[in-house]
Parts: C-alpha cells; structure tokens; sequence
C-alpha cells in the first residue's frame, strides 16, 4: 500500500514546476515521511488524513486507505523477524 | 601527667600556627563590615573586614599570613586573648582572602606590594610542585591501584593552555588511560586540597571545574564502579536456543557497546510482557511462577511472556556473556522477583541504565517491536558528550537491526519536525476534519480485523486509539481502559472502550464496549457493566488509576 502511496508522490513531485515551489517542499517532506514503512503508525490520524488528501485521495477513499496502512496486518508484520 | 603533656604539645602547635590577638583588637576586627565570598570551587562564606585588610596593612598581620603561606596550610587562625587566656577565635581560609583582597579597589603602595608579595608566593607552581617533587602519590580504582609522581602529574595538569589539552587528550597518560590519569588527579587534587592551599591562577580553577565535571575526560565510570562492588547478580542458565535468537545477525566486529545495545534490542524485539501478571496487579500464582528463577533455563525466545525483572536478568546474563559488569537496581534485593528492577552497566566511560519496560503499555517491549524511539536505554553520564555519542551509537545500531528487517526508519524527532513544517505548508482546508463517530467506526473496524494476541492486542488498540483522537477527544470524548476478567477458572486481559459524542458530562450518552484479545469489540449496556464491577467480574488492575467514565473510582482520571 505504501508503495502506492510513493508512487503517487513522486509523481506529484515531478510536475513541480519549481524547487521553491512551496508544494515541491510539502511533497519532498511527504516522500521523507513516507520512506519510513511504519510511519502511519507514528503520526496521528489527522495528519494521515491530510497527506492522504494531498496526494489525492477523495476524503471517503482517505478513510480506507489509511485503515490499510494501520491495519492489524501492518501492526503484526514489525513483530516478524 | 599525660593528659596534660597533650594538652601542652597542643597549645605549642596552637601558639606557633595562630596569630593572637588581645581582646580590643579582636573585637574592633570582629565589629567591622562582612565581606563575602563565593569561589569559583563553589565554596561560599565570608570573613571580616578588619580581619582582611589588616593582612596587607598591619605589619604583625602580614607577617603571619606569609609565614602560614609558606607552610603551605590552607587556614589562617586568629585568637582572642583575654586575661591570658584564649576565649575565641576565627579561621580564615588563604585562598579565599587573597581573592577578597584582590578586590580592594583602593590599595596603598606598601598594601599593593605586600599583597602582590602574598599572592607570590601563594600563587607559585614552582612551590606547589617542588613541594611535591618526591611524593609517589597512590590511588586505587577498583583493584588497581595507581601509583604516579605527583610532581609529573600536577606538572601535566596545571601546564600551559596548549600543552595541557595536547596531554590531557591522550590516550595514554604516565602509562595510564587518560580516564584513570583524570581520576587520579581529580583525587590528587581534592585529597590534598591543591586550591585551598595555593592561590593559583583562575584559568586553572577553571580547568579543575572542567575536569571534575567530566567535560574534559569522562571518567565518571571509573567513581560508579567503585560504588558497585556490591551489586546484586543471578546466575542462571540460559537456553542454546534463546542465545542463538538473540545473538542471531550481531555483527561480530561490533565492540561492546554496541554488543550490548544490539542485545537489549532483539531481546525487546523478541519478549512479551504477560498480561497475566499485569492484570493480577502482580500478585499471586501468576507472580509464583514468575518468581521461580530455575524457569528462566527453558524460556527459548518463542511466544514467551516474561516480567521485568525477568528481563533484567536475562540481559544480566547476556552482558556477562559478553564480558560486561553489570548491576541490578531493585528496592528489596533480599528476594527475587519482589519489586520492579531494573539495572546498570559500565562499558568505557559510558554508564547504561536499561529498564525495558518504564511503563507497560509504552515500555520497549511494545516501542522496539513497531520501531519507536526506545525510552529504557538511557545513557546517564552527566557528561553531554559522552550522552550524544551513546545516542549516536545507540541509533545506528538501531537502524542496523530496522534494516536487517526490511524496515526503513526515521526516528520520532525526525517524523515530528517533518510533520511540524508539513503542518505550516499544509494546503488543504480539511485539516484532518473526520467527525468523532467515524473514527470511532474506523477504530472498531480495525480492532475487529485483529488477530493479535494478549497484550499485544491491547497495545495495538492503545496505539491506534492514540493516533487516531485528539487529547481533547481523550479528555471529553474517548476512554478505553485496561481491566481484568475473572473468567474462572481463568483471567484474562480485556479493555472497556467508552465513547460519548457529545461528551462525558452526559453521562446518559455514555456508549460501553468490551473487548478481549481474540474476539470482536462487542457493545455493553451501562447495566451490564455496573453488573460486571459489583460481582467483580471485571476488576480494575491494581497500581494503576484509570477509570471507565460514569463509573468513578477512588483515584483521578488519567488517559491511558
């Protein structure tokens, strides 16, 4: 899922006009966030919420995607070796 | 007769090392003005005014004075004589009143030049040096004891700028480490009470404040370890299976350090608390079982839940596998298992505090498993230095092992100050708008979806309940607290969820849920549950004061 998410985001990047640009700024921090794989479980739900809008997603599909990123699934896979 | 021999010789020493005074003279000083002093050794005190000037304006004074510098004693001792004999006195300390006297704005020339004559021949390092030319000056660190001439030591600390930080900054020292040459000197310096008794240069009291407050070598490990001899340990065994899963992927260049950090991680990673033991307020069978040391030999690594002093006696073991001295802090150490422990050890300069599990819920057993800054592996040298470069340490090693899994990481104080600028950037106007219901429904959605076991479930719903409500929704809107079911013949960890739209105050509008590891978050009626707490099917865990709203307990609401 967070791959899609990066995928998303760079593309976003990519059509940055400029390196000033203030979004190129708020998608550079994004993609640095989203290098973590768990950082949806450190970062609060209304700041996901937000990132998710950024990148695009319709504030239903907001709510869904972020249920995947913290899914029980997600939580389990950091207990694996 | 001997009695008054003593008293004899006493008197002797008193008259030769004093400077008596008769009664109008005494008091005429005693009555003047008080000067106070406050050094850069951090002594405070103060001393006379007509004590202080007449060292450098009366003759009778200053004769003393210098006679006692240059006996290298540290106290000027001033005696009142009434009728022959002495009633009071008062000492004054050497340095202390040459640094007051420095102070004098106006001076006499014959003042100026005796007070410039006292400093001299206080403030000599040749005098301090010859005075100790022959001294083999021993300090023991631990067992090994060391034995250096004073003379080539003090000359080390108290030369030039340059040379001095070019000598203290070697690894090696008279043959010594630098840590055990700082150690020495700190002592050398302290026991023979180098300041008090020579009035040296301020640039050397602020080297001795630097070196005594470790900033320009850290030795405070070396005056731990001299407190530690007597520190509690546990020998036991420890599985070949355990050992193989813990030290599974540990670079073996590693040094010790990072040995011991890799250790306290992968076993954080590994153990489980038992929620057993939480939910009985650690009392009981359950406590029996844990408190029984001979089962730590079977524990493999796999599905098992300990306690924290379990913990700490496992990575005792491990740290001793690995050549580290180690010490266990607990409160009653006459039984094992009788109190939370915790324990310290010493590699180098750093002194490590490791307590996994600080709180339940947001220990490292529960922050190493989902990636988080660890709060139970704390370096506690005052030194910031040394802080920083354990943390540094503390880090890389941490990342290490987040790679070795697939995971990439950044820490918390990196995700905050990321987040903190995308919050200024943020160009959407939704600012994270979801009404408190449908995180709720998303909550329960998630819970429902779980398949995570004990407690490990209850921190999966912690941490999510954390992301997803605001403090204020915590506050008026969210509760979910941690009980016990009596379950006979079993007991079982369980949470009650509490959810309120339009806040606690209406009560009426309280919605009660329970869930357990392994089931579905399921709604209660407000009757069920006060039907639950009186037949005390449902108990709140000792030792900690949450509440379920509407249903108030002794002690105050706080989040969990």
């Amino acid at each position: 899922m967070i791959e899609e998410l990066r995928l998303k985001n760079d593309f976003l990047i990519s059509k940055c006009e400029s390196k000033a640009d203030t979004n190129y700024i708020r998608y550079g921090i994004i993609k640095k966030l989203l290098s973590d794989d768990k950082c949806f479980f450190k970062i609060s739900f209304e700041d996901a919420y937000n990132i998710l809008i950024d990148l695009g997603y319709s504030e239903n599909d907001a709510i869904d995607v972020y249920k995947k990123l913290v899914s029980p699934e997600e939580f389990s896979k950091v207990n694996e070796e | 007769m001997e009695d008054r021999k003593e008293y004899e010789l006493d008197l002797d020493d008193v008259i030769e090392n004093s400077l008596i005074l008769d009664f109008s003279e005494y008091v005429e000083c005693e009555n003047s003005a008080t000067k106070k002093y406050n050094s850069m050794l951090g002594e405070k005190g103060s001393i006379k005014d007509g004590f202080l000037r007449r060292f450098i304006s009366n003759q009778k004074f200053f004769d003393y004075c210098l006679y006692i510098i240059e006996k290298r004693e540290k106290e000027l001792s001033i005696i009142c004589q009434i009728n022959g004999d002495f009633s009071c006195g008062v000492q004054i300390n050497v340095s202390a009143a040459l640094g007051l006297l420095e102070k004098y704005k106006y001076l006499s020339e014959v003042e100026e030049q005796r007070l410039n004559m006292l400093k001299n021949k206080a403030s000599s390092i040749k005098s301090l040096l010859e005075d100790y030319k022959d001294v083999e000056y021993v300090v023991r660190i631990k067992e090994k004891e060391i034995k250096l001439n004073a003379k080539d030591a003090l000359t080390i600390f108290f030369s030039n700028d340059s040379i001095a930080e070019k000598n203290l900054n070697s690894e090696y020292i008279l043959g010594v480490s630098k840590y055990e040459f700082a150690y020495f000197i700190n002592k050398l310096i302290q026991q023979e009470k180098i300041f008090q008794r020579y009035y040296l240069d301020e640039k050397f009291v602020y080297r001795y404040n630097a070196l005594k407050h470790y900033r320009i070598v850290d030795f405070q490990s070396l005056e731990v370890l001299e407190v530690s001899e007597e520190s509690i340990k546990y020998d036991i065994e420890i599985s070949q299976e355990l050992k193989k899963n813990i030290l599974k992927g540990m670079n073996p260049n590693y040094n010790k350090l990072e040995k011991s950090i890799y250790i306290y991680i992968r076993l954080c990673k590994t153990f489980s608390y038992d929620p057993l033991f939480y939910i009985n307020g650690q009392r009981g069978k359950v406590a029996e079982y844990h408190e029984n040391i001979d089962r730590l030999k079977t524990i493999t690594g796999k599905e098992d839940s300990i306690v924290c002093y379990e913990f700490n006696t496992i990575y005792g073991k491990f740290l001793d596998l690995i050549g580290v001295k180690y010490y266990i802090n607990v409160r009653d150490s006459s039984r094992y298992g009788r109190n939370h422990a915790n324990l310290s050890y010493i590699i180098d300069e750093y002194i490590v505090w490791a307590d996994a599990m600080v709180s339940i819920m947001g220990g490292d057993l529960i922050n190493a498993k989902i990636n988080y800054d660890l709060n139970g592996l704390k370096c506690i040298n005052k030194s910031k230095s040394t802080k920083s470069k354990f943390n540094r340490t503390l880090e890389k090693i941490y990342k290490h092992i987040i790679r070795k899994e697939s995971i990439s990481g950044n820490s918390e104080f990196e995700i905050s100050t990321l987040l903190s600028i995308y919050r200024k950037l943020c160009s959407n106007k939704n600012n994270g708008k979801v009404s408190f219901a449908r995180k709720a429904e998303l909550l329960i959605e998630e819970i429902n979806n779980s398949n995570l076991k004990d407690i490990d479930a209850v921190g999966y719903l912690i941490k999510l309940s954390r992301n997803l409500f605001s403090e204020k929704e915590f506050k008026n809107n969210y509760s979910c607290v941690v009980m016990k079911e009596n379950d006979k013949p079993k007991e079982k960890v369980c949470v009650i969820i509490t959810t309120n739209e339009v806040g606690f105050e209406k009560k009426k509008a309280n919605v009660y849920m329970y869930y357990t590891p392994g089931s579905k978050i399921k709604q209660i009626s407000e009757n069920e549950l006060e039907i639950m707490l009186k037949k005390k099917k449902l108990e709140y865990i000792d030792k900690t004061n949450y509440q379920i709203p509407g249903f108030p307990r002794l002690a105050n609401k706080r989040r969990n």
